[in-house]
């Protein structure tokens, strides 16, 4: 599959502490990539190199195919962008910033602007400096979403917002991608806020990529496996490196399995602890699975 | 739809309220310029009010740029990481044509035409219009340059005040730092350029070019690739150059301007000469600038200077001396002889263009006393009183005098010559005199007249023109005693660059210092007096050697 954006050895230090270090991502075309990690792991410094707002330290970026450092009005006009650091005009009305912003689209379409103006109840002449956040952010992604950008790029969307602001947006973006069949590349540091999007994770690091793959890939290789032991019995001390969290209280054994195939998981147990008994494994949730990496890898 | 005009359109929007305020200005000082001096009035409160408001517009006029240039590149700027327009189809080159339009259409263009249209009001002539363009252009293009490039590269209004106030207080500490410097070692030779004072106006005019150019590039540059700290390193090698070339440039394209013209008269019948005795020379301390500078003695004296044409007079500006001491002892002199403010005005030359009109009030003329020589203490100590040989070079210009106008004694009456003006604004009568208020203004010209900051002032103390007040019919005249009229302060002539406005307050007495009237001044007489400008005009130079034998330099 073709990368919408894909990145090569990326990486960027600031006096000589390395934010980003050898980022290799592919974000496949069509695909909503949430793009995860705490605060500081190197999401919005991946993002501005990306975008062309900084110059990466080493590595290479392309976004649509075009060398990010080469990125023109061409491709930003394909592109829209919405993140909480970034200024917008607000001295500028919505219904001005719209007018401002049409003419340097050539696809923009008119009634799709009317609607998401509808659709996110803007006030068009009130100025945005007299806006909540929240609207704030709805008048910028309706300014990038008039031209049907091919690509979405979110930086921290959500952050600030509340909770059904942050519902309307999240669905008003899941409903457009999927008319539109978009690609969206969306970081948080809250995994609850891009769950009901993501159909691929990335997940930073201190700098460095821990995991890039489908969601669906991804809950299907991460079980909760819960069994009952008898008293007195040792939780294994030499487990598989793909069985994490592994703990024992009383008669229950548990513990998360990153590789997990059905039945292979409970004979391996079963190789592990004759004695245990009533083996039970669960799907997780995106967030436990973050969860899990992050105690395990203390991300 | 065209986006470097869209982007123009959104700029104006955004700023109208500074850009009315701006344009406002510009057409206020237009109508200061043209009511204050065109029209005086005789209301002097008003006249006053004119001319604080002169003062303070062109203030305004200065700051206000410093704040719309910053708001206006602002609105996208080059640093940072959070702008609107980086993640934005904004192509950078359009932008930066948009923000060049906004200044040129803004910043450049109003008072630009506003002060040709003053230029052209005031008699300037086609050539003098056609060379007031570059002259302006320049001025106004390289504040912006400064302006633009500060506001390019920072990101806030704030940031832009605090680096602006930074750079300029540094300037002027360095500077000082360089001046004490040089006054503690002494100035470098290579620095000394003050014999070669024209040659500035061509460093001027080209250091302006480099700055322009370079800030152009620089700024082309940074909004196509945003590479600030490349950016910030052009700024300074800009800087450098220009003061490199403030310093070293030495081709004098201007000079042609400032080329020394052969005076065309009969120089061998011009007789100078140096009295030989020591009684009338003086001998003075020179002023030491640091501590390094040796302790000196100037030796001055009388130079009589006969044989002019008449209606001529020569006034030394150049010597070039050497004393050769009997024990073969040389002391060699050089120096520029500035006007000295109380000889400048040959009085009895005047009397002679009056003819048979007597100048009541004329004092005793007094001789012009240069520095002839300048000797170290300790040479000053052992020679002072040994007989010498005295050889000098002087250099002369020489001035003709010319009534240009007769101006009759009533407010409003006028002299009108090209570009030049004067215009009685009050005629005050009191005891065995009278006191005119006069404004003169004349229009000055970089290109074509040799002007420099403190020319502004020397203009002031030494114009060109006087006028006598003359009463034909009783073949009577009176020399005037002339201050600067009321408005008049020191400030004036940091605004006035191009039209420079002097308000004159010329009392004319006939009373004696000890009370007697030299004549009745009343109405009858003022009725038919009038007001004789008096030119004194550049006609060239030339050249004498003066020879002294036993020549003694005198004793303090």
């Amino acid at each position: 599959m073709s990368g919408v954006i894909e990145t090569s050895g990326l990486g960027k230090s600031f006096a000589k502490k390395n934010a980003v270090n050898e980022l290799n991502l592919n974000v496949p075309e069509g695909s909503i990539f949430a793009f995860l990690g705490p605060n500081g792991s190197g999401k919005t410094t991946t993002i501005k190199m990306v975008m062309n707002i900084i110059e990466p330290t080493v590595g290479t970026a392309t976004v649509l195919g075009v060398k990010s450092s080469n990125l023109s009005s061409k491709e930003f006009a394909q592109i829209g962008y919405v993140s909480e650091n970034q200024e917008i005009p607000e001295w500028m009305t919505v219904r001005r910033l719209v007018n401002y912003c049409k003419p340097y689209y050539p696809t923009w379409d008119e009634a799709f602007c009317d609607t998401l103006l509808k659709q996110f109840q803007l006030p068009l002449d009130q100025p945005l400096k007299s806006l909540s956040r929240g609207m704030k952010m709805k008048a910028t992604l309706a300014s990038s979403l008039a031209y049907r950008p091919r690509l979405l790029v979110l930086d921290e969307p959500f952050s600030g917002l509340d909770v059904l602001v942050r519902d309307e947006f999240i669905r008003g973006v899941l409903e457009l991608s999927e008319q539109e069949h978009w690609t969206v590349f969306v970081s948080s540091h809250d995994i609850d806020e891009v769950e009901r999007l993501a159909d691929w994770v990335g997940m930073m690091k201190d700098g460095e990529l821990q995991l890039c793959e489908p969601v669906s890939s991804l809950q299907a290789r991460f079980r909760k496996i819960e069994a009952v032991v008898p008293a007195g019995t040792q939780a294994p001390t030499e487990c598989p490196d793909s069985w994490l969290l592994v703990e024992q209280i009383g008669h229950r054994l548990s513990f998360v399995d990153s590789q997990y195939q059905d039945r292979e998981t409970e004979s391996r147990l079963k190789a592990q602890l004759p004695s245990c008994e009533q083996i039970d494994s669960s799907p997780m949730s995106l967030r436990d699975i973050f969860l899990t990496l992050a105690r395990t890898y203390r991300l | 739809m065209n986006l470097t005009l869209h982007q123009f359109q959104k700029d104006c929007v955004r700023l109208r309220l500074p850009i009315g305020l701006w344009l406002l200005l510009v057409l206020l000082q237009a109508a200061l310029i043209i009511l204050g001096v065109a029209e005086p009035g005789a209301d002097l409160t008003l006249q006053i009010i004119f001319k604080v408001l002169n003062n303070l517009v062109p203030i305004l006029q200065m700051i206000l740029p410093l704040v719309l240039v910053p708001l206006l590149i602002h609105e996208e700027p080059l640093v940072g990481t959070t702008a609107f327009w980086f993640t934005r189809p904004i192509d950078g080159m359009k932008l930066f044509k948009s923000k060049m339009l906004f200044i040129t259409l803004i910043l450049i263009l109003p008072p630009f035409l506003t002060e040709l249209f003053i230029l052209a009001i005031h008699g300037a002539s086609m050539d003098e219009l056609f060379l007031a363009v570059p002259e302006i252009l320049l001025e106004q293009l390289k504040f912006l340059a400064y302006v633009t490039v500060l506001a390019a590269l920072t990101q806030t209004f704030a940031r832009f005040a605090l680096v602006g106030a930074s750079l300029f207080i540094g300037y002027y500490i360095v500077g000082f730092i360089v001046m004490v410097v040089f006054w503690y070692l002494g100035t470098p030779s290579f620095l000394k350029g003050f014999d070669k004072a024209h040659l500035s106006d061509s460093r001027y005019v080209v250091s302006t070019l480099a700055i322009i150019a370079i800030s152009g590039a620089l700024l082309a540059k940074q909004y196509r690739t945003r590479d600030s700290r490349r950016a910030c390193i052009t700024a300074g090698i800009a800087l450098t150059l220009s003061f490199l070339i403030n310093q070293f440039w030495n081709w004098d394209f201007l000079g042609r301007r400032h080329e020394k013209r052969e005076a065309k008269i009969d120089t061998a019948a011009v007789n100078v000469d140096i009295p030989t005795d020591p009684r009338v020379r003086r001998v003075s301390d020179a002023m030491r600038y640091g501590p390094k500078d040796e302790a000196k003695k100037w030796i001055s004296g009388p130079l009589h200077i006969s044989g002019l044409p008449a209606g001529h007079v020569a006034e030394p500006t150049n010597i070039e001396s050497t004393l050769t001491l009997p024990d073969g002892k040389v002391i060699k002199h050089q120096d520029h002889i500035f006007g000295d403010f109380a000889t400048k005005w040959n009085s009895s030359t005047v009397q002679q263009m009056l003819g048979t009109t007597r100048i009541l009030n004329l004092e005793k003329e007094r001789a012009l006393t240069p520095t002839l020589l300048s000797v170290n203490d300790d040479l000053f100590g052992k020679y002072a009183t040994i007989p010498g040989k005295f050889s000098a070079e002087v250099e002369f210009v020489v001035k003709r005098y010319e009534a240009v106008a007769n101006i009759p004694i009533k407010p409003k009456a006028r002299y009108d010559r090209g570009s030049e003006h004067a215009v009685i604004t009050h005629v005050l009568k009191q005891t065995g005199g009278s006191t005119i208020l006069l404004r003169e203004s004349k229009i000055s010209l970089f290109f074509i007249e040799q002007r420099h900051g403190w020319e502004a002032y020397i203009d002031l103390f030494m114009r060109p023109t006087i006028y006598i007040l003359r009463n034909d019919k009783r073949s009577e005249a009176l020399w005037p005693h002339e201050t600067p009229g009321p408005g008049f302060d020191f400030f004036d002539p940091l605004f006035q660059k191009r039209l420079r406005t002097v308000p004159l307050a010329l009392r004319y007495s006939a009373l004696t210092d000890q009370g007697h009237k030299l004549t009745e001044i009343n109405d009858g007489w003022l009725a038919d007096a009038e007001l004789v400008r008096v030119q004194a005009k550049e006609v060239g130079r030339f050249t004498k050697r003066v020879q002294v034998d036993g020549f003694i330099m005198g004793m303090q």
